[in-house]
């Protein structure tokens, strides 16, 4: 939308992923619904990059886009770019995006219990991408998956590429995941929500593991979520997601210190704090607007207690606050500079 | 373990369309009351939209209105014999012609409605009564009764449907010498399909009861120590009404055709009833002289139950969220 | 698994006795005369009725004749005609054919059905969709006497394509038409199973998962969709085939087939009580054993179901 500062390190050529002003709309009998009007984002080999929103903001879709996974109908692209490491993929062929998929970029999704397939063994269908893109035998492709297993510390691997996802529990079904977006060793992980369904113990420890993974493979990871507390320990950089736009980005100590967003600011204020105890929680007035029908001039205008006339006439611009930051908000530089 | 036994044939589609009904709804209305009448209210919405129920409300109308005034439609009497007429062709006179013994086909194709209809309609009542309070009963107990009362209800599953008809019409028909009353008939005929069809209906009533005593709202009322009855009334009951309804639809097409089969086979409606299968069945011997004794009742047997399927189609799809 | 298979053995025991009894009472405990109009225009002689009453027990309570028959029936003798021949002889004369229609019948329902139902499944709202609905529709409202009557007169004996009545030991060539004419209904309901299945199968998140990994279309719908969506289409064409057998009475009607519904029809008419009960056992015990083993079926095909 705007030429933005590039700082977050790297030249637009060799950046990993780039994510250009993309446009998407769902069209249905009832109308059209603008999903993504205009979402950029990037991301570098080795570093964490969070997607954060709430549901209905477009994070997944973005992410379906990228990945080339949208359901279509009624998911159209009707604009934007997305290039992985500089190679434009809107306009590359099916074929060659089935070829990136899995062996350069994976995903990793919410509720892994659905997105396994549920009649076949976990080991099967890892040991399937070995099989099918890497033409091992089925032998020594299970073998392998054993080895993926044991590499995401599924205790006792062997026996357990046997079994069926729902004998696994929630976390190690998410482990199972993780190990079958990793089995061509990709250098793109996009994990959707990985941790959403888990039990709170278990979130530290998945969020753990994919960190140390990116680390020891230097892979990029685009983290979706829309939980500030996981966000915090290991995301270096942030966009902040809202009615299909990036609204605010920033690297994540800095967003963390000072929101330049009244969103970004409403998300972090609904997070309890023990400090603030005996304090009502705050909470984000109203709801996300509906796609079908966003509001004139700032979409967040009706939720925002700083709203005012010119937050109802006009589209705030996603510009430039120095250091990477950039936010959609009129009042952006008043918000980073308070004390 | 899972009711794969489900599959009954020849209303076995019915049973499942009916079955699918109770698994959308269940996800559908986890709410009370105003969910069902949102479900009723956003069904009937979408029903009127829906060229295959307006077709098919048509056809079932006109058919309605046939079977009680046939003589709206027909001056002849059906049962009148000209012999020497007998296989005319249609004509300006007679506009299906004339069968075997000289009776005019379109009277008889208008009064034969009415025994397909009345069929239809009373065995599909007796089969929803019937298999509608032992699925509740059965469903909402649970246990040692639901065990019982499912057993018996596989005992008469486990009969081939046409084979079942077959041996206990033939055992109503050896007790009566000479020639049976038309309402005996009937009776008989309604009471066969009644006592082989009700635990289809049983299940579908069973599994929604099963899903509605599940639902929160429910075990609230019980701890607020609701009746028995009061529970099942107010609260399963409606529940269980979607996919019954769709079932009773769909079946009433399908007994329409059993009852044509079984007449066809000559075990079903006799002289003095005007009926379809009846008319099929003697076409039989004069089909290459005279196609039109098969062609019509063959027709309106089809469109007939057509309309029923049709109707029951679309409310199923009115019904189901899913299909939107 | 063993426990499981056991438990429902034992449950089949009352439901096999319940079903068979019915027809048992039905059959042979009317009030009246069970002599009455069995032996053609004539009563039938003193010797015959003494006969039949010493062979069947008729003078005890109808429960206690019928169990007796049931312990004859267990050591394979199925009791004989008035005429003499024996029941097992028939049945065995009978059945295979019954079989073979209902293989026929089988086959062809599970292959157009399933390519019909995939086909309009994958290809989305269009033409094809909508004529294999109306298809469907047209099938499901059609009673089976009028498809085989219609398919009789239009390929038998207009366009002279087939035999409009089979020979007595069929090809399956033979077969081909009347399996046809069996099988429709199921034919439509296996369509309508198999294509709501993959519609729902098509959007679930297993299968974007497997177009994640970048597997080719070709495998995500041949091998994740559609063993997923194969799951109730198999276990409805197990249960069929009991089904198929009982209900081929009026298809063996039309085709004049000598098999076990042309048998049990010409045995009710003439009011042969044993061979009537002889093959409906039969055929609740194949429907039952059948139904169990599309249960079992169901364990080996679907993981996530347990029995125990």
């Amino acid at each position: 939308m705007s030429a933005v500062d590039n700082r977050g390190g790297g030249s637009p050529e060799s950046r990993l992923l780039e994510v250009e002003d993309l446009h998407v709309e769902f069209r249905s009998k009832d109308g059209t619904a603008n999903v993504l009007n205009g979402v950029s984002y990037h991301v570098d080999a080795g570093e964490t990059l969070a997607v954060l929103g709430e549901s209905g903001s477009g994070k997944s879709v973005t992410a379906q886009t990228v990945m080339g996974i949208l359901d279509t109908p009624p998911g159209f692209v009707t604009g934007g770019s997305i290039r992985y490491r500089g190679e434009e993929m809107l306009t590359a062929g099916e074929e060659r995006r089935r070829e990136l998929r899995g062996e350069n970029m994976a995903m990793i999704f919410q509720d892994a219990l659905s997105a396994l397939n549920p009649v076949f063994t976990v080991g099967f269908q890892i040991a399937e991408q070995f099989r099918f893109r890497r033409g091992m035998s089925r032998k020594d492709a299970m073998a392998k998956a054993a080895e993926m297993l044991d590499m995401v510390k599924i205790p006792n691997a062997k026996q357990r590429v046997k079994e069926f996802p729902h004998q696994f529990s929630g976390g190690m079904r998410q482990r199972v995941m993780i190990a079958m977006s990793l089995a061509l060793d990709p250098d793109l992980l996009i994990a959707d929500e990985p941790t959403t369904a888990l039990d709170v113990t278990v979130q530290a420890q998945i969020m753990d593991l994919l960190d140390e993974l990116r680390r020891e493979r230097g892979m990029g990871l685009i983290l979706i979520t829309h939980d500030l507390g996981v966000v915090a320990e290991v995301a270096d950089r942030i966009s902040v997601m809202y009615a299909g736009r990036v609204v605010e980005k920033a690297d994540a100590h800095s967003l963390y210190k000072q929101p330049g967003h009244p969103y970004t600011e409403g998300l972090m204020e609904s997070i309890p704090r023990l400090d603030m105890k005996g304090h009502e929680l705050a909470s984000i007035q109203g709801l996300p607007p509906t796609l079908t029908n966003i509001p004139p001039g700032c979409p967040f205008h009706p939720r925002c207690h700083r709203a005012e006339d010119a937050c109802r006439e006009k589209v705030p611009e996603f510009h430039d606050l120095g250091l990477g930051r950039a936010s959609a908000c009129h009042f952006a530089e008043e918000l980073i500079s308070r004390d | 373990m899972t009711d794969t036994g489900e599959a009954q044939r020849s209303i076995g589609s019915a049973g499942a369309a009916a079955q699918a009904t109770v698994e959308a709804q269940d996800k559908a209305s986890s709410t009370k009351t105003e969910k069902q009448r949102g479900l009723w209210g956003d069904a009937w919405r979408d029903l009127r939209r829906r060229p295959l129920f307006i077709v098919a409300s048509a056809i079932i109308l006109f058919l309605l209105v046939m079977s009680v005034f046939p003589g709206l439609f027909a001056s002849t009497d059906p049962n009148v014999q000209i012999l020497d007429k007998a296989r005319d062709d249609p004509s300006a006179e007679a506009w299906f012609g004339y069968d075997h013994l000289g009776r005019d086909i379109y009277a008889r194709v208008v009064y034969g409605a009415r025994a397909s209809i009345i069929v239809g309609v009373l065995s599909t009542v007796l089969v929803v009564l019937l298999g509608s309070v032992v699925g509740v009963i059965t469903g909402y107990a649970g246990g040692k009764t639901d065990s019982f009362l499912s057993r018996f209800a596989e005992i008469f599953l486990g009969l081939p449907f046409v084979l079942g008809a077959i041996v206990i019409l033939s055992v109503f028909n050896a007790g009566v010498a000479g020639t049976p009353s038309s309402t005996r008939i009937m009776t008989q005929v309604i009471v066969t399909i009644g006592v082989l069809a009700w635990p289809i209906c049983m299940r579908i009533m069973r599994s929604a009861a099963i899903a509605a005593k599940q639902q929160d709202y429910v075990k609230a009322a019980k701890a607020l120590g609701a009746s028995h009855s009061r529970i099942i009334f107010k609260h399963v009951l409606p529940n269980c009404l979607a996919p019954v309804m769709v079932y009773a639809t769909i079946a009433l097409g399908g007994f329409i055709g059993l009852e044509a089969t079984l007449s066809y086979l000559g075990l079903g409606l006799k002289y003095p009833v005007v009926s379809w299968g009846m008319m099929i069945s003697v076409s039989q011997q004069y089909i290459v002289s005279t196609p039109h004794m098969l062609v019509f009742p063959a027709l309106f047997l089809i469109v007939t139950v057509l309309a029923f399927v049709m109707l029951g189609d679309a409310v199923r799809d009115a019904l189901d969220p899913k299909q939107k | 698994m063993g426990r499981y298979i056991l438990r429902r053995l034992l449950q089949l025991i009352p439901v096999f006795i319940g079903t068979t009894f019915i027809i048992y009472a039905l059959v042979w405990a009317l009030p009246g005369n069970p002599f009455a109009g069995k032996c053609g225009a004539r009563s039938c002689p003193q010797a015959y009725i003494d006969k039949m009453t010493e062979q069947y027990n008729l003078n005890e309570p109808v429960i206690v004749q019928y169990f007796l028959y049931l312990g004859k029936l267990l050591t394979g003798n199925f009791g004989e005609t008035y005429s003499g021949t024996e029941v097992g002889t028939l049945i065995q004369n009978a059945y295979p054919v019954t079989v073979k229609l209902a293989l026929v019948a089988l086959i062809i329902e599970g292959v157009i059905g399933i390519a019909a139902g995939v086909l309009t499944a994958l290809r989305g709202k269009g033409f094809l969709d909508n004529l294999v609905l109306a298809s469907t529709l047209v099938l499901i409202s059609v009673p089976v006497f009028v498809t085989g009557f219609i398919l009789q007169i239009v390929l038998g004996v207009q366009l002279e394509w087939i035999q409009p009545s089979v020979g007595s030991d069929p090809t399956i060539g033979e077969l081909f038409v009347p399996g046809f004419v069996l099988g429709s209904l199921s034919m439509a309901y296996i369509a309508r199973l198999s294509r709501t299945a993959m519609m729902e199968n098509k959007r679930a998140d297993y299968i974007r998962t497997a177009t994640a990994k970048g597997l080719a279309p070709r495998r995500v719908v041949g091998i994740h969709m559609l063993r997923n969506s194969l799951i109730p289409v198999i276990t409805f064409i197990g249960t069929d085939f009991g089904a198929l057998m009982g209900g081929a009475i009026v298809t063996e009607g039309v085709f004049n087939i000598h098999g076990i519904g042309g048998l049990i029809f010409e045995a009710i008419m003439q009011q042969e009580g044993t061979t009537v009960t002889g093959v409906v056992t039969l055929l609740v015990i194949v429907y039952l054993l059948m139904n169990l083993l599309v249960d079992i079926l169901y364990a080996a095909l679907d993981p996530r179901i347990r029995y125990d």
